[in-house]
C-alpha cells in the first residue's frame, strides 16, 4: 500500500517544465519548491557545486541511532562524525540543524551523551524532535525531554521563527493509531491551529515531525493516523514544507501546495517500503553504505525551499 | 479492565516454552521473531510471568496495559520478563514497530 508518487533518491524526474538546475558539491539531489510545488530539479554530478548563495539556509540530519550496533553499519558513530563534516564543508555555515529523531537507539544516557558529543562538535544550533527510540526510557520520552524540550509544550512540540519563515516541530511518536501508526493526538493538533491562527497564509510554513505525515507504508507503520488533521490546518498556506525521517531513505511527494520530504539516515538504511518481508536495519556491503546514508540542506527563498540531499559517499 | 503488573527487565535469555493454555506457575514464553509476536495472543492465570524472548536482528520493546508495561528497547537474545497481577485484557505492542500486536488474557 506504498504510495506511487513518492519517488526515491535514485529516480530523478522532472515535474515541471521551469527546471532550474543548480550544481552542488559532491554525489546528490537537488529538489526545489516554485509557487509550492516541488521540482525534482537535477541529479547532481561532481564537482564545483553550490548551493543557492542567497536565502535561510539550514540542515537537517537524521536517525542518527547512537548505540545501535549490527551488520548494517559497524560504525554509527563514524557515519556521523562524515555527516557533520558535511555539513560544515557546505559553502556556508547552515543557522542551524534540525534533527529530525531517533537520536539514539534505546533512550540510555549514554547514547544520548555520545550524540550530544558528536552532534555538538558541529557548534551549530540544533533544534530536536524524537523519534520512537528516544522514549524507550521508562519515563517514556523523560530523558529526551529533560535534554532537548524543556521550553516545549506537551510531549514536546513548538515552533519558532526565523528569517520570516516559521518552523513547526511536530511529535508522532508517543502514542499509536489503532492500527499501529504514529499519531499526534488531539492536544497538539488544538496547539497546532492555535500556532497557526496569527499567521499570514503567505508565511512560508516548515513542518519537521520523525514519522512520515503522509503514508508512504502504513503496513509498517510508516504513516501518520491523524496527519490529515494537521494538513488540513496548513492547506491555506501557499508554501509548506514538510521535513521528516525514520524511514531512512530519501523520498518526496506532493499534495497540492504541500511538499514531503523524507530523508536519509546518518546511520544504516531500510528497504524501500513493501520491497522486503518487514522493515528494519539493511545490510549492504560496505562499499555501498555511505552512498545509503546522507544529511540534507535546505535553502529557503522567497517562498521557495531548496533541499540538497548529500549522500556520504 | 486490566492487569495490574509488577515487572522487571532480565537479559539473561528466557528459554522455557510458550503456553497456550492459563498457567500460573511457570513462565510463558512469548518469542519475538520477523517483526511478530508468537504466540501474538496468550492466556495466563493471574500472578503468571511472561517473557518476551528477542530472536530478531533488530531491537523491540514491550508497551501496553495500564499500569503501563513498559520494557525498553532489547535486543536479540535479550528477555522482557514482567508478573501479570490482575484479571482482564492487555493489548501490547512493540514500541518501535508499532505495528507489532499482542495480548495477553489474565485469568482468576
Amino acid at each position: 500500500m506504498t504510495d506511487n508518487n513518492s519517488q526515491p533518491l535514485s529516480a530523478v524526474t522532472t515535474r515541471r517544465s521551469a527546471l532550474r538546475c543548480m550544481a552542488l558539491a559532491g554525489s546528490g539531489i537537488v529538489w526545489a519548491m516554485s509557487g509550492g510545488a516541488p521540482l525534482a530539479v537535477a541529479k547532481l554530478g561532481e564537482a564545483g557545486a553550490r548551493p543557492p548563495k542567497h536565502g535561510l539556509l539550514f540542515a537537517q540530519i537524521s536517525d542518527t541511532h547512537l548505540g545501535f550496533s549490527g551488520p548494517a553499519n559497524p560504525d554509527i558513530a563514524s557515519s556521523l562524525e562524515t555527516s557533520i563534516a558535511r555539513i560544515k564543508a557546505l559553502p556556508r555555515l547552515p543557522a542551524f540543524l534540525l534533527h529530525t529523531g531517533d537520536i539514539t537507539h534505546r533512550a540510555k544516557p549514554e547514547e544520548f551523551d555520545a550524540a550530544d558529543g558528536l552532534i555538538g562538535a558541529a557548534g551549530i544550533e540544533t533544534h530536536y524532535i524524537p523519534g520512537e527510540h528516544d522514549v524507550e526510557d521508562q519515563e517514556h520520552g523523560g530523558l529526551y525531554r529533560e535534554r532537548y524540550a524543556r521550553g516545549a509544550k506537551g510531549d514536546g512540540w513548538y515552533s519558532f521563527d526565523q528569517s520570516g519563515v516559521h518552523f513547526i516541530a511536530l511529535v508522532n511518536v508517543m502514542r499509536f493509531s489503532d492500527i499501529g501508526l504514529g499519531a499526534l493526538g488531539a492536544e497538539q493538533l488544538a496547539w497546532l491551529a492555535d500556532d497557526l491562527s496569527a499567521l499570514k497564509n503567505s508565511t512560508p510554513i516548515i513542518v519537521f515531525a520523525h514519522v512520515p505525515l503522509w503514508a508512504v507504508y502504513p503496513d509498517w507503520g510508516w504513516a501518520t493516523a491523524d496527519s490529515a488533521e494537521a494538513l488540513k490546518l496548513l492547506r491555506r498556506f501557499g508554501s509548506v514544507t514538510v521535513l521528516n525521517d525514520h524511514i531512512h531513505q530519501t523520498l518526496q511527494k506532493i499534495e497540492g501546495d504541500v511538499a514531503f520530504y523524507s530523508a536519509a539516515s546518518t546511520a544504516f538504511p531500510q528497504p524501500a517500503p513493501g520491497s522486503a518481508p518487514r522493515p528494519g536495519p539493511k545490510a549492504l556491503p560496505a562499499a555501498e553504505l555511505p552512498s545509503a546514508l546522507g544529511i540534507r540542506s535546505i535553502t529557503v527563498r522567497r517562498n521557495e525551499a531548496i533541499i540538497a540531499d548529500f549522500n556520504l559517499a | 479492565m486490566l492487569a495490574s503488573l509488577a515487572f522487571a527487565v532480565l537479559l539473561d535469555g528466557g528459554n522455557l516454552p510458550a503456553a497456550a493454555s492459563p498457567q500460573q506457575q511457570a513462565e510463558t514464553v512469548v518469542a519475538i521473531a520477523d517483526y511478530k509476536f508468537a504466540p501474538d495472543a496468550i492466556v495466563v492465570k493471574a500472578g503468571s510471568t511472561i517473557a518476551w524472548r528477542n530472536d530478531d536482528d533488530d531491537a523491540h520493546s514491550v508497551v501496553g496495559g495500564s499500569p503501563a508495561i513498559r520494557s525498553g528497547a532489547f535486543e536479540k537474545g535479550e528477555t522482557f520478563k514482567t508478573r501479570v497481577e490482575k484479571p482482564g485484557t492487555i493489548v501490547y505492542r512493540c514500541g518501535l514497530h508499532p505495528f507489532m500486536k499482542g495480548t495477553i488474557n489474565v485469568v482468576p
